[in-house]
């Protein structure tokens, strides 16, 4: 048997409110096909103009996406069953 | 204030990924709630298939749900008119006696180019008339709004009244539709 090898990528977004307070929320593999700031961008503004965000974040308004960092990780199994 | 909403996400092999967090606005436009989903699946190579709000209605980008105008048709009201361009129901207070009930049952119109024709309960959700010791105003379990006058009504008045929204099944589409305030005019 081999080792086994499993990659995984997410896209975190930080909403940030009128008061300062942050909220992040993950979205899984992020289609880096597209022009992902763009898209983030108009993701906020429409957040923010419809004042629409995912979180339980409450007495305050949405202002922007704060940050958007997209993290990658690799993990690898190994086999470690006796050779021989 | 914001609205907070949940989503669900199903990975390439048919996995759910689900992040469950408090929606805190039940009222949330479901057009709004389409748009944004689509422009969240846009960032994934997942598919978000449903948002769910706090009153568990589900959403699904794949349908097209519409913001509809509700046309009140009013019926069996003696003393009462209703306009629909202005959204203002008036009561001739001055031929009604105190005691007298009057019951109008509003039937909902379709303001779209199918002009479905509706029946949904009234949900009465906030009424200044509350504060108003003259009269009483409620909603039955028939789709009737009823407006009771527990003393004369002497000095002529306008007061708000706001009808929770909802939504329906005609055919193959759900149609939705928001809350809708209407301007009551007490003529005495």
């Amino acid at each position: 048997m081999s080792d086994i090898i499993k990659s995984k990528s997410e896209l975190s977004l930080e909403q940030e409110f009128t008061d300062l307070d942050t909220r992040t929320f993950t979205v899984e593999n992020p289609n880096t096909a597209i022009n992902l700031k763009s898209a983030i961008n108009d993701l906020s503004s429409y957040m923010a103009e419809n004042q629409v965000t995912v979180g339980d974040k409450a007495g305050a308004d949405f202002s922007r996406i704060k940050s958007a960092k997209i993290k990658r990780s690799v993990v690898t199994y190994y086999d470690l069953t006796p050779q021989g | 204030m914001a609205t907070s909403i949940n989503y669900s996400s199903t990975a390439s092999g048919g996995k759910t990924l689900s992040k469950s967090v408090t929606a805190i606005n039940p009222n949330i436009d479901n057009a709004v709630a389409k748009t944004f989903t689509q422009k969240l699946n846009a960032l994934t190579t997942n598919t978000l298939s449903t948002i769910n709000r706090v009153d568990k209605t589900e959403i699904d980008p794949n349908i097209t749900y519409y913001n509809v105008k509700l046309i009140f048709n009013v019926v069996d009201g003696q003393h009462i008119t209703f306009d629909n361009t202005t959204n203002t129901l008036t009561i001739d207070a001055a031929n009604i006696q105190q005691g007298e009930h009057e019951m109008v049952t509003l039937s909902m119109d379709l303001d779209t180019a199918s002009q479905a024709h509706i029946t949904n309960p009234i949900r009465i959700i906030d009424w200044t008339f509350g504060n108003n010791p003259d009269l009483a105003i409620y909603a039955d379990a028939t789709n009737r709004l009823g407006i009771d006058f527990i003393k004369q009504k002497n000095t002529s008045d306008t007061v708000t009244l706001t009808l929770a929204g909802g939504s329906f099944v005609a055919g193959s589409t759900t149609y939705y539709y928001s809350p809708v305030t209407i301007t009551v005019i007490i003529n005495a």
